[in-house]
């Protein structure tokens, strides 16, 4: 009968070092903001922009005053 | 439906990033735009509001495979009917049709829907803004998505916001409008279907009520009577809204515009104009469709030449259904009844041609019964 073999701690250790380092490469990218997200879930910083638009660009087309009746 | 304010149509749940399915997407996979400029202006350079219209394929096709595949069927995309019935009624002058083409491109195409603008957003035809601050909704609310385009006719009855006439039967069950249409039916099943009447899987009330024609049914003899020859809503639908000579156009400010004349509340049984093996009732509802000789004349003069080859009382299936109406509450509330039945005495005289095909003569009208 084949013995089984026995797994090397070393080996063992090396492996779940790998995998960690593998995990890594994901880190940097959290470091770096994501504008859209840290902008976009924060409601003062929406109202700020969005009043900004409204000032610079007042004129914005909305729903012509003759549209009449029902659509 | 209550308005949103600016920033609250683009305010992102922190949540949604918590979102399993779609919250490890990061916001420019779907929307473009740079999302590691911190100038808002800069970042917003080359920004997709809406990623799933016209073509959903990329913002949802990788997981949704089988759904956006029908995509480009969905009534709700194409309005395909709208294209096909004025191209019925449109001149067949290639240039003036050209001109119907853009004020329909210009003024009709805006009420198209998408996978974003049911799931994520309003539809951008009701001004947008995000459904629960784009966290994704499974089921569109109903109120936001749904009857937020659909409100002048299906809201009012289905709510019962018509003075007198009650809210539907349905929504006193508390049915919302998904019970019924299904996301099958919203997502277009890879047929292009002319109408909406005749989309494969669209709600048929023999689904629910599959007993009525057997002797568990309630009142089998009127409804085995009345079957195939005359629709469910002949009986069971209260007056609902018809419009009248809808124009559009521009003002001088270059802001699009439409009018309606009138609108009015009737109930009005006329000739079942799609009859077919599916629909085989003589009688059906009709509704008057906001359409006009002169729809397009701001455009084109004679741009509906062929106005008359449809009629503009249309088949309808209004959202307000009882079980008890008044023209179910006996044999004779109905028949003998000619005020019930569209007669050429209530079709304005410039648009008695086009509803030849529907008009009930008086040797139609079913007779008093004697009982």
């Amino acid at each position: 009968m084949k013995a089984a073999k026995r797994t090397n701690p070393l080996k063992l250790c090396a492996a779940v070092c790998l995998i960690g380092l593998f995990e890594i490469p994901a880190l940097p990218a959290a470091d770096q903001e994501n504008y859209c997200f840290t902008c976009h879930t924060n409601p003062r910083k929406l109202i700020e922009i969005t009043r900004g638009i409204k000032r610079t660009d007042p004129d914005k087309p909305g729903v012509s005053p003759e549209t009449k009746g029902e659509g | 439906m209550t308005p949103l304010a600016p920033h609250e149509k683009i305010f992102v749940d922190s949540e949604f990033a918590q979102d399993e399915n779609h919250g490890e997407l990061g916001c420019e996979d779907c929307h473009g735009g740079n999302p590691n400029e911190p100038d808002w202006q800069k970042a917003h350079v080359g920004v997709v509001k809406d990623p799933t219209y016209p073509d959903a394929s990329q913002a949802c096709g990788e997981c949704h495979e089988e759904i956006v595949e029908n995509y480009q069927t969905s009534l709700h995309v194409t309005l395909h009917p709208f294209k096909r019935i004025i191209d019925i009624r449109a001149s067949s002058d290639p240039a003036i049709r050209a001109k119907v083409d853009a004020a329909r491109e210009g003024h009709c195409n805006n009420c198209h829907s998408s996978c974003g603008q049911c799931h994520i957003s309003r539809p951008e035809a009701v001004e947008g803004g995000l459904l629960e601050s784009h966290l994704f909704q499974k089921k569109p609310p109903m109120h936001t998505t749904c009857t937020a385009c659909h409100g002048s006719r299906i809201e009012r009855e289905y709510f019962g916001k018509n003075k007198g006439v009650p809210a539907d039967v349905h929504k006193k069950k508390y049915f919302k409008c998904g019970k019924c249409h299904t996301g099958d039916e919203m997502h277009g099943d890879g047929n292009v279907y002319p109408s909406r009447y005749e989309v494969e899987n669209a709600p048929r009330c023999v689904k629910c009520h599959s007993e009525i024609y057997t002797d568990a049914g309630e009142n089998k003899e009127q409804h085995l009577q009345h079957k195939d020859r005359v629709a469910c809503q002949v009986c069971h639908a209260m007056p609902y809204k018809n419009c009248f000579a809808c124009h559009f156009g521009k003002d001088k400010d270059g802001l699009k515009y439409f009018k309606t004349k009138t609108a009015t509340m009737a109930f009005k049984i006329g000739l079942n104009p799609m009859k077919s093996e599916k629909r085989p009732e003589k009688f059906v509802t009709l509704r008057h469709i906001p359409v006009d000789q002169g729809s397009f004349k701001y455009y084109v003069e004679g741009g509906l030449q062929n106005f008359d080859k449809l009629p503009t009382w249309k088949l309808a299936t209004p959202h307000n259904i009882q079980r008890k109406t008044p023209q179910n509450e006996a044999c004779n509330s109905c028949h003998g009844k000619d005020a019930l039945f569209l007669q050429a005495k209530d079709v304005l005289p410039e648009y008695l041609n086009a509803n030849q095909g529907v008009i009930v003569e008086a040797s139609m009208v079913p007779p008093r019964q004697k009982r």
